[in-house]
């Protein structure tokens, strides 16, 4: 009878298999030669290992048995299985899942996939705005990643570089502007821009950083304003301030602005530098016989005789009525009395043909050298003036230097 | 009225409205089974188990075509079919329809229905009963991805599950 496996031992070893993590998948041999209890034993060790897989989370365990434990476990799997597919659908962007199971969880899971839609639709509709409006500005918008390459590139670039924005996403700023590498977030920069046609383009850029990279590896956000125009007009209005509208040449508050540069310059380098003072003889005579406008066309081949005459350094202002001053940088007042005859010279010479007929004049020179005691250009132009009153008083058409003046050896 | 299989369309259901304006357009489930059920007796006795199966497959898979082209479209977005479907099966009372796998592009998913119109609540037989279920998943299938498929159901409320377990795989052999 001793052979004979009791009921206490059947109890044992079935309440090992609910309790003991390391109960074998067998009964114990002694208990092997019933063939109910073996099956009973292996069935109830089988469902232990399929709830230990659900427990571990693996969900790809096949459960071969069957009734209603198994079909438990088999139910809740499939729950679990079709929530994990709920999950990558989610997780693909589709967030119209819903889940029916698991009470509370099943409420907030669908909570969450319903904020989740909404902060989509949000966003969505906020880049689609922002897309709209950076695709309709006239302002070029633009976003740089970190070597300064174009990410994003707004279609108004056609109309300010005749690229299309495919055309220059991928390429370097530097193809464009001058500019090497990327601009400084928080700043606001002139620059100008080559167009695809080889023009250029005046444009104003202000650089802002990027809060985050947003995914396509762009830092920055450059905004690009055409201010061709605005150059243009602010270069108008620099001509119309500096120069004379008649002749081109520089009106006199400019040209002594430009001596006083020059003159500072040639002070520093001990590079001698004269001025000369020059005067159409008689110019009054000029408009009165052929009127004020051939007047003017002589005022304006002065200028122009002047130029062509001149070095490209040297610098003519209109000071007065028939009075012009030419500034000769690196120019000693031996050399100046020589570019002064040849002026004079060239003057006599010539003839200006107006519908009131051929003009002919000439004019008076005073040439001055710079010199370093000097306190202002006003005291060089009076040095020059003293000059050309002197050539004046010698019966005009012709140089005199400062050497001429009283007090002067 | 001789009727074959590419014969069936949606006409021969009838205008329910207008022949059921009392009792509408349901009935009791245990009348739909009673048919079913004496039908594939009737057949089982005529021509045995094996031929009984075969042929509720077909007519399944005929059933599923047919739903599939009235109420489920092309499957263009997997998301939005599956949604779909269990939205169908759901209003319909054919089952509550969750997906434990999709791939459109090998072509094998694998469902389960809970609450299904053929099986659940019967008693233990043994074996797989819802040849009908396969056939009709099998129509759906091929009908919205043009594709045909294979479905087998791996458990069932009859063999003591209480959800019923389809994997469908594309047939690939000519």
């Amino acid at each position: 009878m001793t052979d004979t496996p009791s009921l206490d031992q059947a109890v044992e070893a079935l309440h090992r298999v609910l309790s003991d993590p390391q109960a074998s998948p067998l009964p114990p041999p002694e208990l092997r030669g019933h063939p109910g209890f073996t099956t009973l034993y292996q069935e109830l060790s089988a469902l232990r290992t399929h709830l230990t897989h659900i427990c571990h989370g693996d969900l790809s365990h096949t459960i071969h048995e069957r009734g209603p434990l198994s079909s438990c476990l088999k139910s809740l799997q499939a729950r679990l299985r079709h929530l994990t597919w709920q999950v990558q659908m989610i997780a693909a962007g589709d967030f119209t899942q819903r889940v029916e199971f698991l009470g509370e969880f099943s409420t907030a899971f669908n909570q969450m996939t319903e904020a989740l839609a909404r902060a989509k639709t949000d966003l969505e509709r906020s880049e689609a705005r922002y897309r709209l409006l950076a695709e309709h500005a006239a302002d070029v918008i633009v976003t740089l990643d970190r070597e300064g390459r174009f990410v994003y590139v707004s279609p108004s670039v056609f109309n300010l570089l005749g690229y299309t924005p495919e055309q220059l996403t991928g390429r370097p700023l530097s193809d464009i502007t001058a500019q090497e590498g990327c601009p400084r977030p928080g700043t606001v920069v002139e620059l100008t821009i080559r167009r695809q046609d080889g023009s250029t383009r005046w444009a104003e850029v202000s650089t802002a950083a990027l809060p985050e990279d947003p995914g396509d590896g762009a830092v920055l956000v450059c905004v690009f304003r055409d201010i061709s125009e605005r150059k243009r007009l602010e270069t108008d209005l620099k001509q119309l301030a500096t120069t004379d509208g008649l002749t081109g040449a520089y009106n006199r508050r400019f040209f002594v602005e430009i001596c006083q540069q020059e003159l500072l310059q040639a002070g520093r380098r001990f590079r001698p530098t004269s001025l000369l003072l020059m005067d159409i003889d008689h110019f009054k005579r000029v408009n009165d016989r052929f009127g004020h406008a051939a007047g003017d066309q002589v005022l304006r081949r002065v200028v122009e005789t002047g130029r062509s005459t001149l070095r490209s350094e040297d610098v003519i202002g209109r000071i007065g009525g028939d009075e012009f001053a030419v500034l000769l940088p690196s120019t000693t007042l031996e050399q100046a009395a020589k570019v002064a005859e040849r002026l004079r010279s060239t003057y006599e010479q010539l003839a200006v043909p107006t519908r009131s007929g051929t003009v002919t004049f000439t004019v008076s020179c005073g040439v001055a050298e710079w010199k370093p005691h000097f306190q202002t250009v006003e005291e060089l132009l009076q040095r020059a003036d003293c000059a050309l009153y002197m050539a004046k008083n010698a019966g005009r058409n012709c140089v005199r230097t400062e050497e001429a003046c009283p007090g002067r050896s | 009225m001789q009727q074959g299989r590419r014969g069936f369309s949606w006409e021969m259901i009838g205008d329910l409205a207008l022949g059921r304006p009392n009792l509408g357009p349901t009935t009791r489930l245990e009348i739909y089974r009673l048919m079913q059920f004496s039908l594939r007796h009737v057949l089982e006795e005529q021509l045995g188990t094996e031929m009984a199966d075969r042929l509720f497959r077909e007519a399944g898979k005929t059933a599923g075509q047919a739903f599939a082209d009235r109420l489920l479209g092309p499957l263009t977005s997997l998301s939005d079919y599956v949604r779909r479907l269990q939205t169908t099966f759901r209003e319909y009372g054919i089952g509550i329809v969750r997906i434990e796998e999709a791939d459109l592009s090998k072509g094998r998913f694998v469902f389960t229905v809970e609450e299904d119109m053929d099986c659940s609540g019967l008693p233990e037989m043994d074996m797989e009963i819802c040849k009908f279920d396969e056939g009709f998943l099998a129509g759906i299938l091929e009908r919205s991805t043009g594709r045909p498929y294979r479905v087998t159901e791996v458990d069932c409320w009859c063999t003591g599950e209480r959800i019923c377990r389809f994997v469908a795989e594309v047939v690939t052999e000519p």
